[in-house]
């Protein structure tokens, strides 16, 4: 299935020069401490905490809305310190997760509502279910698909996921454009028309 | 699999005649053909342990039962668990149910040694083993050795340099049989009886472990769990069944994402897309938006012909002329430029109408409409496409491949559900709801 195009109200989405297109209602925390590489999209109601440690995305990384990404930390007898965050190119973290991994590869899909505990590293091409939770200090190894609470592993992943999150990232990016007032127009003609056709049609059938 | 893309509703036939997504088929560059992980051959190409990546050659894998010896999982939840230092001293902790080497009667020591329980009779098991290895050994010896060997003319030799008399030796000690293993095991006469007082006392179901916890520690015939070594993966390679071929292979190192040998099917033969979920009503013809993207070098033509089933009632009916278009290789310089803000305003899409149902043409993906009639209401319609597709050069990076021919394929696409009627909920759409909408098939 293609990726659908996803509009978004200019006022509410800000575009930087890098191409990252971050909404404005995201709660970005130590925004100095960031760095998101380019061509990255923060949806809206994401929590980034970037007060206490260095947050480091790739390029085209998709964070879902409500998402907290938080950098994990160790507890020492001193005191705790937090780790630096880092997350890889083209990975896509869908809505309500609650990040504390210290590294994400790259090519990760991250399923919905997920809890991915303190100190976990997650490798390259693995895939993470929806609503599983994966204990504290795990790691996840390459192309494998975990799931359930705690989670285990449930399947490999296929050899093609690197293509596969490549293509998915590069079109949810072309895909997410801001709301023209032509563009509106256009698609709120074509709805008119779909409308039109579906009572012509169930006229037809009475 | 519940990914972005939805790779799973378009299934391609593989030549063993399962039906597969295309990403998880092979293709085969000597015999051309689709392959799948049910038709290929399947092999082990080394073991590494999933926690620490530490890789460990096969013999040395049995050797050690095939688990890591630096790594335990918990005997409670089956995760890894982690050394922890408490006041200078190591004990192994598991985060998720708070399990430590402490519960499993170990004590906190200065070394990260955790001793491995002892198993009744192992060292009775070991030496039967190697008892029958050698039995087994001698006897294929014997099978092997060729009774109707030459028997020479000469039957005495003189001794004059003592080799006869060495050889001869020799010969005796070599094809002696083994000896067989001291019985140790005696019966015992004396056998306690059974009080039934001891098999009727109630037993706390807290303190038995579940059926999975006992299933990872066979060895131990008592019932306190202990923490294991960690088992470890093992990384596959494919080869084709016909030629031989290697299909995907990976790198040496665990962790590596590249892999030596790649032949995926994802990559040569043209994608195929839905562009939207579509509704299916019956009685009435809806159309179905397709793209087609070509992923190799070279331009290909394709030619995608519905077709009609009248027994399988699942099938929908598809009654679109077929559609035969030229699909150019892919251009990654004027992809990466599309992609700046400033050249998306002026993407032009070609309207090429040379074919009725061809809609849109851009380098190089082609969208093409089809019109499907369900036949009856039910929750899972397929339709079924040939795909008969031939490249115009060598699709294959190696410049030796020769050309290749016309390839046929035959594709099933899931639509969903079918319904009787256009409700209410059907004229109320929204750009919101097609956004938001979830499958259900």
């Amino acid at each position: 299935m293609e990726v659908q195009t996803f509009e978004y109200d200019p006022k509410d989405v800000v575009e930087t020069a890098q191409g990252n297109k971050i909404h404005k209602q995201c709660c970005a925390h130590g925004s100095q401490n960031i760095m998101l590489n380019g061509s990255s999209i923060l949806l809206k109601d994401v929590v980034v905490r970037g007060d206490m440690a260095q947050v480091r995305m790739g390029k085209f990384c998709i964070v879902g809305e409500r998402t907290v990404i938080r950098p994990s930390y160790k507890q020492f007898q001193k005191g705790a310190t937090y780790f630096h965050s880092n997350v890889g190119d083209h990975v896509m973290i869908e809505e309500d997760c609650v990040i504390e991994a210290v590294q994400i590869g790259s090519y990760v899909h991250i399923g919905a509502g997920s809890i991915i505990g303190n100190g976990v590293i997650v490798k390259d091409c693995s895939i993470i279910l929806p609503k599983s939770v994966i204990p504290p200090n795990q790691i996840i190894p390459p192309f494998t698909v975990f799931g359930g609470n705690p989670a285990k592993q449930i399947d490999d992943a296929p050899e093609t996921t690197q293509l596969l999150m490549t293509q998915a990232t590069s079109d949810y990016y072309q895909q997410y454009i801001s709301e023209t007032p032509e563009l509106k127009k256009k698609y709120e003609d074509e709805l008119q028309q779909q409308i039109e056709q579906l009572k012509q049609i169930q006229e037809e059938l009475q | 699999m519940g990914h972005v893309l939805r790779t799973d509703l378009v299934k391609y036939e593989c030549s063993c005649g399962l039906y597969h997504a295309l990403n998880e088929l092979y293709v085969c560059r000597t015999c051309v053909l689709l392959k799948c992980t049910i038709c290929a051959y399947q092999h082990v190409d080394g073991c590494f342990c999933r926690a620490c990546f530490e890789n460990v050659a096969l013999t040395e894998a049995r050797s050690h039962k095939n688990c890591c010896n630096s790594c335990y999982e918990c005997p409670v939840c089956e995760m890894v668990l982690t050394a922890r230092s408490i006041n200078d001293k190591h004990r192994l902790l598991c985060n998720n149910c708070k399990f430590t080497s402490l519960d499993a009667g170990y004590e906190d020591n200065d070394s990260q040694t955790w001793s491995k329980q002892e198993i009744i009779n192992e060292k009775f098991f070991d030496d039967l083993k190697t008892k029958l290895k050698e039995l087994s050994l001698f006897e294929k010896n014997e099978i092997e050795k060729n009774d109707k060997r030459r028997r020479s003319n000469m039957v005495f030799v003189s001794d004059k340099y003592g080799l006869h008399s060495m050889l001869s030796r020799k010969k005796i000690e070599a094809n002696a049989a083994p000896l067989s293993m001291d019985d140790k095991v005696i019966r015992d006469a004396e056998v306690n009886e059974l009080s039934l007082e001891e098999i009727m006392k109630p037993v706390d179901p807290n303190t038995i472990p579940k059926y999975e916890q006992q299933l990872m520690c066979l060895e131990n015939f008592n019932a306190q769990l202990y923490p294991n070594n960690l088992p470890l993966t093992s990384r596959r390679s494919l080869r084709c069944n016909v030629s031989d071929h290697g299909l995907v292979r990976s790198e040496y190192n665990p962790t590596a994402v590249n892999f030596r040998v790649k032949a995926f099917a994802y990559q040569y033969v043209p994608d195929i897309k839905m562009f939207r979920p579509t509704k299916l009503f019956l009685k009435v013809d809806w159309p179905l938006f397709l793209y087609i993207s070509n992923s190799t070098a070279v331009p290909v033509k394709v030619k995608l012909q519905p077709v009609n089933n009248e027994n399988d009632y699942t099938i929908v009916e598809c009654h679109s002329e077929p559609v035969e278009c030229t699909i150019p290789a892919p251009n990654v310089v004027a992809d990466m430029n599309d992609l700046e803000p400033s050249a998306r305003n002026n993407s032009s899409v070609a309207n090429n109408t040379s074919h009725n149902s061809v809609v849109f043409k851009k380098r190089h993906r082609v969208a093409v409409h089809f019109q499907v009639k369900p036949k009856f209401v039910q929750r899972y319609n397929y339709l079924v496409i040939d795909l008969i597709y031939q490249f115009e050069g060598n699709p294959f990076p190696v410049s030796e491949q020769p050309q290749v021919n016309e390839q046929n394929t035959r594709i099933k696409l899931s639509l969903g559900p079918s319904k009787a009627t256009i409700t209410e909920e059907d004229l109320n759409i929204s750009r919101e709801g097609i956004r938001r909408t979830k499958l259900s098939y």
